[in-house]
C-alpha cells in the first residue's frame, strides 16, 4: 500500500508542476456527486487510495454522528470510513463497493467516494454563498468547496 | 557501539532517510518562489533536514551533519531572495551518493534468532515504517499458517477413506514450520522498549564533550516489547529532545539526562529528563517578539502552559545562531510533529530543578489469544480465556441447562448470517451457569496484536477492537459481557425459547441514550433488537433484516420518524409492520398525525416507562 500511496502522491505533485502555472489557481481534487462538483483543497487530503478493504461495522455505529461503513488499514491504524452519500443522507449507490478513498488529513478518517476523483486548478479566492450545509461557497465556475470542518465537529 | 545496534540504526536510518530524500525533492519541486517569502512554506522540508541532519550524527557520518546543514543554509537563502535554484537538487542527489557511499551496499543486514538474514530495503510511506514491511511477513504467515490448519482439518475429514499417514505427517510438520515463521515474524514485528534510546547515551556523551560539559545518562525504562514503528517514529523525536537538553541549561560539571519509558493501560509514556536550569521562558518570549509572532503584551497575556507550547512552533529558536546541532527552531518542530502523529501528546514539566518531557503515545497494540471464527462471511476473533468450551451440535443438541444467546454475528449487530452456527462456544455466567453464543466457523487458537477502536459510537460493546489481517482488519470480540449477564436477563433464551424464535424489534432513535435504555429494556425481557439512528439508516436495515415491530422516535436527522412511517406504509412488505412512535413531542396534533399515516401507538418520553414500553410492545406483536 505504502509504494501505491508513493505512486499517488508522485502523480498529484507530477501532475501540479505542468498545471500550475496560474499562480492564483489552487490545485483541488474534484468529486463529481450527480451533477454537482466538489472540490477539495489539496492540502486537506492526505492520500487517494483507489481501493481498500473495509472492515465492515454493524449498521448502527457511528463517528462523530456521522454514518460510519467500517473501518480500513493505513499506515496499519484503523481509520473510520464515513460514505459520502450518508453525509448528503443518501442511501450509498449500487456502484459503493467500487469507492475510492480519500484520506484526510489531521483529522485521521477516511471518505468513501463514488465515482471518479480527478484533479482540478481553481481559484478558489472568490466565492459566492450557497444555501448548503455542505458548501464553504460555489466558484463562478459552479464548483462548490466542501466544507470539511463539519465532518469533525462532535455532533451535527 | 554494539554491532547488532549499529545495524539495527543503519536499518532504520535508511528507511527513513529515503523517505525524507523523496519528500524533500516533492516539497522542492512544488515551491513556488514568490508566492510567500517566509519559512512555513518549506517547513516541512526544513524539518525533514534537521532530523536528517541529527539522524547522521547520530551514527556519526563524519561529514555527512556539514552537508545538511548546508543544505538548510541553501534552503534559507532561496526563500531570502525569493529564488529557486535548480542546483538544489544536484545537491540534494550528491546528498544521496554521499549516504549511500557510507551505507555500502543496498542490502541492510539484521539479526534474526540467531541468523543473519538480508532484507532488500524499499520505499514506505511515512508513519509506515519498518513495521510495514515485517508486518506483513506477519500477516503472510499467519495466513499459511491458516491455509495449514484448513488443510490439516480437510485431511482429517478424509482420514477413514484411509489416505496415507505420511501426508498427515507432513502436513504437521508445515503447519509447526508455519508457525515457528510466524513467531519470527512477531519478533521482527515487537521490539524491546531499550531500542527506543538506542544510540542516545552515545550521542549525548559525546555531544557533551564537544560542549566541554560532563553529563550522567540514566535510564529508567520497563521491560516490555514496543511496536517497532511507534520505536522508529520516536527516536528523531528522542534525539532531538536530547539535543535540547544538552543545549539548553544543563549544569555544565554535574549534568545529568534520564531517559525514561512505562506503560500505563492505553498509552506509552518516554520521558526524557534533566536537571537544568529549566526551560528559558524570557529567551522564548524575545524569540516570540523578535519574530513578530505575538506582541510583548499579548504575549504577557498567555498563560504558562501557552507560552511553553511555543518552544514547538517551527523555525522559532532562542538562539540568535544556528550551530550543527540547534539554532534552526525545528528540533522541538519535529518532536511535536512526531508525537501528534502517533496521536499523543506532550506534557512539560519545568522549573529551577530541570524539566521533563513526557511523550504520552495511545498504546495502540495489545496481545490477546483469541479464537478465530466466522459468521456468515464475516471473520471474527473471539478472546479465548472466557471460552469455556468449544461444541459442534445442532440447535436441538444444546445440552441441559444450557442458555442459547443467539448466533455471534446476529447478537453483534451483522443481522443474521443464515450460515447454520454449526459450532458453540460455551462461556460461564458470574451465577455459574452456562451461557452459548452459535457461530458458522472456527478456526485457530491465536495470539493476536489488537488495538483498540476509540471514539465510535453504537460500537457494540462486545467489540473490544481489531486485529490486522491482509491489507483489513477483523473485529477483536471479548465475551466478558455475557458472562457478567444476570440469569433473569436470559432465563427466556432456553433452549425451548431460542433467540432465533425471539421477536427481532427495531429500534430508531438519533440518542444514543433513548437507543441504549430502550434496547436495554427490550433485550433484558428477551427481546432482540436492532438499531439505527435515523430513518434512512432504519430502511437500510429493513433491506436486510426481517423485523416484528419498530420503535421509532419522531426528530431525526436525514429522515425523521414520520418520512420514515410513511416510506414504511408505502411499501407492501413493510405497510402492516407494527411502529409505535416514541417522542419527546407528544401533543395531540403530533400523535394524530402520526395515527393518520398508520402509527400503532404514539408513547411520549415524558410519560415512558418500562412497563408501558413492554406492554405496548406485546399488545402489538
Amino acid at each position: 500500500m505504502s509504494e501505491e500511496i508513493l505512486r499517488q502522491r508522485a502523480q498529484i505533485y507530477g501532475r501540479g508542476i505542468t498545471k500550475a502555472d496560474d499562480r492564483r489557481l489552487r490545485r483541488c481534487l474534484e468529486v463529481r456527486d450527480e451533477e454537482k462538483r466538489w472540490l477539495l483543497p489539496d492540502e486537506a487530503v492526505e492520500v487517494l487510495l483507489p481501493v481498500a478493504d473495509i472492515m465492515p461495522f454493524p449498521t448502527a455505529v457511528r463517528w462523530r454522528g456521522w454514518p460510519c461503513k467500517g473501518v480500513l488499514s493505513y499506515a496499519l491504524q484503523p481509520l473510520p470510513v464515513l460514505s459520502w452519500s450518508a453525509l448528503f443522507g443518501r442511501p450509498d449507490p449500487p456502484s459503493a463497493n467500487k469507492d475510492s478513498f480519500l484520506i484526510l488529513r489531521g483529522s485521521r478518517l477516511a471518505l468513501a467516494v463514488p465515482g471518479h476523483v480527478s484533479l482540478a486548478f481553481e481559484d478558489l479566492s472568490e466565492t459566492l454563498p450557497e444555501d448548503e450545509p455542505w458548501s464553504l461557497g460555489r466558484l463562478r465556475t459552479g464548483a462548490s468547496i466542501l466544507n470539511l470542518a463539519r465532518l469533525t465537529r462532535e455532533t451535527q | 557501539m554494539e554491532k547488532r545496534v549499529q545495524n539495527s540504526l543503519l536499518k532504520a536510518f535508511r528507511e527513513e532517510f529515503h523517505t525524507d530524500l523523496a519528500a524533500i525533492r516533492a516539497d522542492w519541486t512544488q515551491y513556488s518562489p514568490g508566492q510567500s517569502t517566509n519559512v512555513g512554506d518549506l517547513s516541512d522540508l526544513l524539518r525533514r533536514l534537521h532530523t536528517m541532519k541529527g539522524s547522521t550524527r547520530l551514527l556519526s557520518f563524519d561529514g555527512l551533519p556539514e552537508m545538511i546543514h548546508g543544505l538548510e543554509e541553501f534552503v534559507l537563502e532561496a526563500l531570502n531572495r525569493k529564488r529557486k535554484p535548480e542546483s538544489f537538487l544536484d545537491r540534494l542527489s550528491d546528498l544521496e551518493e554521499a549516504v549511500a557511499q557510507r551505507l555500502g551496499t543496498s542490502e541492510v543486514s539484521v539479526e534474526l534468532d540467531g541468523q543473519m538474514v538480508t532484507a532488500e530495503h524499499h520505499r514506505q510511506d511515512q508513519g509506515a515504517g519498518e513495521l510495514s514491511a515485517a508486518y506483513r511477513v506477519l500477516l503472510d504467515v499467519d495466513e499459511l499458517v491458516q491455509i495449514g490448519e484448513t488443510l490439516r482439518k480437510d485431511f482429517l475429514s478424509l482420514a477413514s477413506a484411509k489416505e496415507g499417514t505420511w501426508l498427515g505427517h507432513h502436513l504437521e510438520l508445515m503447519v509447526e514450520k508455519a508457525k515457528s515463521l510466524r513467531e519470527k515474524a512477531r519478533q521482527m514485528s515487537l521490539i524491546p522498549s531499550t531500542e527506543l534510546f538506542v544510540g542516545l547515551t552515545e550521542l549525548v556523551r559525546r555531544l557533551a564533550r564537544e560542549q566541554g560539559k560532563k553529563v550522567t545518562v540514566d535510564h529508567q525504562v520497563a521491560s516490555d516489547h514496543l511496536e517497532r514503528s511507534v520505536v522508529l517514529s520516536l527516536r528523531p523525536a528522542l534525539l532531538h529532545l536530547s539535543q535540547n537538553a544538552l543545549t539548553h541549561g544543563i549544569p555544565l560539571d554535574s549534568g545529568m539526562i534520564r531517559f525514561g519509558y512505562e506503560r500505563r493501560p492505553t498509552e506509552l509514556v518516554v520521558t526524557v529528563s534533566d536537571n537544568g536550569s529549566g526551560l528559558p521562558l524570557g529567551a522564548l518570549r524575545e524569540a516570540v517578539v523578535r519574530g513578530g509572532y505575538l506582541t510583548a503584551e499579548a504575549w504577557d497575556a498567555l498563560s504558562s502552559d501557552e507560552q511553553l507550547s511555543w518552544i514547538f512552533h517551527p523555525g522559532l529558536s532562542t538562539k540568535t545562531e544556528a550551530d550543527l546541532s540547534s539554532g534552526r527552531g525545528m528540533g522541538m518542530a519535529v518532536v511535536a510533529e512526531t508525537v501528534e502523529r502517533l496521536g499523543g501528546r506532550i506534557e512539560i514539566d519545568s522549573g529551577a530543578e530541570g524539566t521533563e518531557f513526557r511523550l504520552l503515545i495511545p498504546s495502540h497494540w495489545n496481545l490477546r489469544d483469541v479464537l478465530q471464527v466466522s459468521c456468515g462471511r464475516q471473520q471474527l476473533c473471539v478472546v479465548s480465556r472466557q471460552i469455556q468450551r468449544v461444541e459442534s451440535a445442532k440447535l436441538s443438541e444444546v445440552g441441559e441447562g444450557v442458555r442459547y444467546l443467539g448466533s455471534l454475528g446476529s447478537l453483534l449487530g451483522y443481522g443474521e448470517t443464515g450460515g447454520g452456527s454449526h459450532y458453540r462456544l460455551l462461556i460461564e455466567s458470574s451465577e455459574g451457569k452456562l451461557l452459548a453464543v452459535g457461530v458458522d466457523d472456527i478456526g485457530a487458537f491465536e495470539e493476536v496484536l489488537v488495538t483498540p477502536l476509540d471514539g465510535f459510537e453504537n460500537l457494540p460493546s462486545m467489540m473490544v477492537g481489531v486485529t490486522p489481517k491482509g491489507e483489513s482488519f477483523v473485529p477483536v470480540v471479548s465475551l466478558k459481557h455475557f458472562s457478567s449477564l444476570r440469569s433473569e436477563s436470559v432465563a427466556s433464551r432456553t433452549v425451548s425459547d431460542a433467540p432465533t424464535k425471539a421477536p427481532l424489534l427495531l429500534v430508531v432513535d438519533d440518542s444514543i441514550t433513548t437507543r441504549s435504555l430502550v434496547t436495554g429494556i427490550l433485550e433484558s425481557d428477551g427481546f432482540r433488537v436492532l438499531t439505527a439512528a435515523d430513518g434512512q439508516e432504519a430502511l437500510d436495515v429493513l433491506k436486510t433484516e426481517s423485523v416484528s415491530l419498530v420503535i421509532s422516535d419522531l426528530q431525526m436527522p436525514v429522515l425523521d420518524g414520520l418520512g420514515f412511517l410513511e416510506i414504511l406504509r408505502a411499501q407492501p412488505e413493510t405497510a402492516h409492520l407494527p411502529f409505535v412512535l416514541l417522542t419527546s413531542i407528544d401533543d395531540v396534533a403530533t400523535f394524530e398525525k402520526a395515527s393518520g399515516l398508520g402509527a400503532d401507538r404514539c408513547l411520549g418520553k415524558q410519560n415512558f416507562t418500562q412497563d408501558l414500553l413492554l406492554r405496548t410492545v406485546k399488545e402489538l406483536l
